[in-house]
């Protein structure tokens, strides 16, 4: 018998069927996982956000609804699991500042700067996005990182509201043109 | 073929769209190969990072608490369905004349209240006379927690700002009134237990007040032990400062003026 393909779980899913949703989360816990604890640096929160993932997964609704226009459906899930990861940080940032008394709150919360300057994580992406230009490292930190909507990048970086889905395009590139080549490899 | 959609890529990947706004993408994606490219190469160029970034273990039990919580989440939201339904609660989408209670609240009104304040999301500060109470806050988070889904599912965001303990003015009953900060006005939640039991169409009812001016603030009924909510949305244009707050008796719902007893206040 051969496995079951991610879509045709979804598929599954999406009919309520339970074993179909266990497979998935067996066959992406570790991914996703990993993702979300390198977001949020922090068990507990890590965990939160995989719930909020699955139960988004399984009611099928909104965001939690795979479009196959959007292509592979593994990066389709990471792309969710970010996006709760972010929506998290602002949470949690938001009830910091609250108890900080802190009388207004914007939108600072922890961007690049913290989730790849962390002294622990000198993994392989924060040494490739560091040997970005700063213009590709801020569209990276602004987008992926923080999940900003064009136009707030826009605004941040003072650029054409025109220009920044091609900066964000080329940044990622290079990005992954630097994690590929250097591939398994470290250099230390 | 539909240019202006075409500008929506970055922010449908960020769901950065409304729920409206997002299907009218999805439809254009199914028929732009254009935005199919590029949403897949972005997909795709995103999709490898992850591979790059430490690994983590997950705790263990992760995965039945994750799994028990999804299969749970059905359960609930049919209950939720139906529990709402059956609510004689003033519908906070009801066209309301009142004004906020503006900075009031966070500018240390609830002082007057004695001691039995708290700020933000520290639950444990609650006074220890009211230890029940203090157990059935995690219903009110629960509750905030849902307002809050509710709001991010328009764009809007909300932060709990302030909590007081309302004083009973006879023996029975105990409560927290929440206001909670929105984008565009406030949301006030009330919470209470150990009221005593209403009978035919009686309904307690929230009111602010300024001056002498009550002011229905949502109304609710209880249930067999007492326990009680209701949250009330209070528009950013009718600014008011309140001077207090009581939940009333009331022989019927949707009075607009008190005719029963105050059963729970707090001066504001
Ligand atoms: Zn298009």
């Amino acid at each position: 018998m051969s496995k079951p393909t991610d879509y045709e779980l979804y598929e599954q899913i999406r009919n309520k069927d339970k074993t179909a949703l266990e497979t998935l989360y067996n066959r992406y816990e570790k991914l996703l996982y990993s993702f979300a604890h390198r977001m949020m640096k922090d068990q507990q929160a890590a965990e939160e956000v995989m719930q909020d993932v699955f139960i988004k997964l399984w009611r099928g609704k909104g965001a939690g609804q795979y479009v196959k226009e959007r292509g592979k459906f593994s990066s389709w899930l990471l792309t969710i699991t970010r996006n709760a990861s972010i929506d998290l940080i602002r949470k949690k940032k938001a009830q910091e500042v609250e108890w900080d008394q802190r009388d207004s709150m914007n939108e600072e919360m922890p961007g690049v700067e913290e989730v790849v300057t962390d002294k622990e994580e000198r993994d392989q992406l924060r040494k490739a996005i560091d040997t970005l230009p700063d213009e590709q490292q801020r569209m990276i930190c602004l987008f992926y990182f923080q999940g900003l909507s064009q136009r707030e990048i826009a605004e941040k970086c003072e650029i054409p509201l025109g220009t920044v889905k091609g900066r964000v395009r080329l940044a990622l590139k290079k990005l992954r043109e630097h994690l590929d080549e250097k591939g398994g490899t470290t250099d230390e | 073929m539909n240019e202006k959609q075409c500008e929506n890529v970055l922010d449908y990947l960020n769901e950065q769209l409304t729920e409206k706004e997002r299907e009218e993408f999805e439809q254009h994606l199914r028929e732009c190969p254009d935005c199919q490219a590029e949403v897949q190469e972005l997909e795709n160029l995103m999709g490898g990072i992850p591979a790059y970034m430490k690994e983590a273990t997950p705790p263990a039990g992760m995965r039945e608490r994750v799994l028990n919580d999804v299969f749970k989440d059905e359960e609930n939201e049919h209950k939720n369905e139906t529990e709402e339904k059956q609510a004689p609660v003033l519908s906070p989408k009801k066209p309301n004349k009142w004004k906020v209670w503006a900075g009031a609240l966070a500018a240390g009104l609830l002082l007057s209240v004695g001691g039995n304040i708290f700020a933000g999301l520290q639950l444990q500060q609650l006074s220890s006379q009211n230890e029940d109470l203090e157990s059935n806050l995690s219903d009110l988070q629960v509750a905030l927690s849902k307002l809050e889904d509710r709001e991010s599912e328009n764009g809007d965001t909300m932060t709990p700002t302030e909590r007081t303990q309302l004083a009973s003015t006879g023996e029975a009953g105990s409560g927290v009134a929440t206001l909670v900060d929105r984008n565009i006005g406030s949301e006030l939640l009330v919470q209470v237990e150990e009221l005593t039991q209403l009978e035919g169409d009686q309904v307690y009812q929230v009111w602010l007040i300024e001056g002498e001016n009550p002011e229905p603030a949502g109304a609710f009924t209880t249930d067999g032990e007492g326990n009680g909510a209701v949250t009330f949305r209070i528009d950013e244009e009718n600014q008011k400062s309140w001077d207090a707050i009581a939940i009333t008796k009331e022989p019927k719902p949707n009075n607009q003026l008190p005719e029963g007893e105050v059963v729970l206040q707090a001066e504001l």
